[in-house]
C-alpha cells in the first residue's frame, strides 16, 4: 500500500482487448493509439491491436484483485480462468 | 473476537460516514427462465431478479438484472439468494470494493445452490456501474447474468461542482449467442463464442418500441448513462443535433469533455452523458455491435430518441436559422438574426456566460471575456447554434 505503480501494457496481439482492473481505478498516463484517454481515471479501458499504454496506480487497500481482459473470450485456454488474467497482489 | 471485529466496523462505518443512508436490495439467481426474443420466439437464459422474502421462489430473472440504483454516500448492502442448482456471485464492477465483496470465486467465495450472502459496499463516487456474476464468467456472462449499479447525487449534479440534470436514462448494451443459451450445459469452448443476438436493456431490434423513446421537452436536461456489457465493441451514434457530451466514463469525471456524436464503448465501459442539442429532433441512436477481431459490424440496434426542446417559444412556424460566423472564433461573433431577440451564450456545464439583445440582422457581439471552450447560443425564437471559443 502507498507505493506508486507503474504499469506498461502493449498488445502484440491480433485482436482488440478491454482490460479491466477489480479493485482501483488507474490514471492512464499514456495511449499510443487511443490518446483521447490520457489523465483520465479507468477500470476498464480498450487496448487495441499495437496500442501501447502507461497507467498508475496507488493502492491504498491490501488484498488480491484480478486484473483482466473483459474481452471473455480471451479469459481461457480451454478453460475458464486462464489467458488474459493475472492479480494485483497489494500488502499491507 | 469475532463480535468485537464487528463492532469496530460499525463503529468505524459510522464515523466514517455518519451521513451515509443504508440501503438494502434483495437480488436471486436463475437458470431455469425464458424470454422473448425480437423474432417472437423464446429463449432459455441464467440472470438475476429481485427476491421477495416472503416468497423465495417469486423473484423472476432478466435480462438486464434489476438496477441497482443508490445515492452518492449510500451504505449499501446486496443480499443475494441463489435460487438456482450451480454456484454463483455478485462481482461490483467498478466498485473498487474490497477483496472479500468482490465476488470473485478464486479470492473470495461462491455461494452455492439455495444459500444466500450479503455483499457490502460504499456508495463513494457518483456514475454508472454494473455488477454480474464471476463463476465461469466466460458463461455465465453471455448466459444473461449481469445488470447496472447507478450511484447518483440527491441534488441531481452528476459529480461536486459538475453539471446538473433533470432526468435520466440507462442504456446498457449486451450480446448473446442463441446456442449457448440453447445448450448451456456444453456451449464449446468459450474463445469460440460468436454473438448473434444484440440488445439495448435486453431488448433488440423491434422490442425497442417509441413508448420506451429518450425525450427532450422545454427546460429538461437528460443524462444518458451508456454501458457495455457485451462481447462486442458498441458504437452510440447520436442524430446531429443532438449533441451528446461526455462528462464522465467509469464512475469519473473526465480532465476534458468528449464532444462527439459517436461514443466507441469497449466491453465493462461506462459512459456518462448530457445532451444539449441545438434542433428538435425526432431519430434515433444508432448503437452498431463490431467484432474484437476486425471490426466488423455484426449487430445493430436503434433507440428512438425524441427531442422537443425548443417547442415552447415558437410553433408551427418555419425556423429561421442562426448564423454565427466566424466559428470558432477569439475576440467577436457576427451573429446573423432574422428577428429581433435576446440570445443566451451557454458553456457545457449549463451556466449562462453571457446574454444580449440582438436586431434584425447582423450583430457583432463581443466575445473577449469568455473563456476558451465550447458553447451553445440560444436565441428567443426557438433556434440555436454551437460556438467554439478559441483564443
Amino acid at each position: 500500500m502507498g507505493d506508486t505503480l507503474i504499469i506498461a501494457i502493449i498488445n502484440s496481439g491480433n485482436m482488440a482487448h478491454s482490460l479491466h482492473f477489480h479493485g482501483y481505478h488507474v490514471k492512464i498516463l499514456d495511449a499510443k493509439i487511443n490518446n483521447h484517454i490520457v489523465g483520465w481515471d479507468k477500470d476498464t479501458f480498450p487496448v487495441v491491436m499495437n496500442e501501447r499504454i502507461t497507467v498508475m496506480l496507488i493502492p491504498d487497500k491490501e488484498g488480491m484483485y484480478p486484473v483482466h481482459d473483459h474481452n471473455l473470450i480471451s479469459v481461457n485456454t480451454g478453460g475458464y480462468p486462464g489467458g488474459m488474467i493475472t492479480s494485483l497482489m497489494i500488502s499491507p | 473476537m469475532r463480535h468485537l471485529t464487528v463492532y469496530l466496523f460499525i463503529l468505524l462505518g459510522f464515523t466514517l460516514n455518519g451521513y451515509a443512508q443504508k440501503k438494502h436490495f434483495y437480488l436471486t439467481a436463475k437458470m431455469n427462465s425464458m424470454f422473448i426474443l425480437d423474432d417472437g420466439s423464446t429463449s432459455a437464459f441464467w440472470g438475476y431478479g429481485l427476491y421477495n422474502p416472503s416468497n423465495p421462489m417469486n423473484g423472476a430473472a432478466r435480462i438486464p438484472g434489476p438496477t441497482i440504483e443508490v445515492n452518492h454516500g449510500d451504505s449499501v448492502h446486496i443480499h443475494f439468494f441463489n435460487n438456482s442448482p450451480e454456484s454463483h456471485t455478485i462481482h461490483l464492477h467498478g466498485l473498487d470494493v474490497n477483496q472479500v465483496n468482490d465476488g470473485v470465486p478464486a479470492t473470495s467465495f461462491m455461494i452455492p445452490q439455495h444459500d444466500s450472502v450479503t455483499y457490502k459496499f460504499l456508495a463513494n463516487h457518483t456514475g454508472t456501474f454494473l455488477y454480474h456474476c464471476h463463476v465461469n464468467t466466460s458463461l455465465h456472462l453471455a448466459m444473461g447474468m449481469y445488470g447496472m449499479v447507478t450511484v447518483t447525487d440527491t441534488n441531481n449534479i452528476m459529480y461536486e461542482n459538475g453539471p446538473r440534470f433533470t432526468k435520466s436514462y440507462n442504456l446498457l448494451a449486451s450480446d448473446g449467442m442463441r446456442s449457448w443459451w440453447d445448450n448451456p450445459i456444453s456451449p464449446g469452448p468459450f474463445h469460440l463464442y460468436e454473438a448473434d443476438y444484440f440488445m439495448i436493456n435486453g431488448q433488440a431490434g423491434s422490442q425497442l418500441t417509441e413508448g420506451q423513446a429518450i425525450k427532450v421537452n422545454p427546460d429538461d436536461t437528460v443524462m444518458i448513462r451508456l454501458a457495455n456489457i457485451g462481447y462486442s465493441l458498441t458504437k452510440f451514434i447520436f442524430p446531429e443535433g443532438s449533441n451528446p457530451i461526455a462528462y464522465m466514463s467509469d464512475g469519473r469525471k473526465l480532465p476534458t469533455l468528449l464532444e462527439s456524436d459517436t461514443i466507441l464503448i469497449y466491453p465493462g465501459e461506462r459512459y456518462s452523458i448530457i445532451l444539449r442539442p441545438i434542433e428538435d429532433i425526432e431519430d434515433f441512436i444508432t448503437i452498431s455491435y463490431h467484432h474484437m477481431f476486425n471490426y466488423t459490424d455484426i449487430g445493430m440496434n436503434t433507440y428512438p430518441i425524441s427531442i422537443d426542446f425548443f417547442n415552447k417559444i415558437s410553433e408551427n412556424i418555419d425556423r429561421p436559422s442562426l448564423i454565427v460566423y466566424p466559428n470558432p472564433a477569439s475576440s467577436q461573433i457576427t451573429v446573423n438574426t432574422p428577428l429581433p431577440a435576446n440570445i443566451t451564450i451557454v458553456d457545457v456545464f449549463g451556466r449562462i456566460v453571457l446574454q444580449t439583445f440582438l436586431i434584425e440582422g447582423a450583430n457583432i457581439v463581443n466575445i473577449q471575456n469568455i473563456a476558451n471552450g465550447s458553447y451553445l447560443i440560444y436565441h428567443d425564437s426557438g433556434i440555436a447554434a454551437k460556438l467554439e471559443i478559441c483564443k
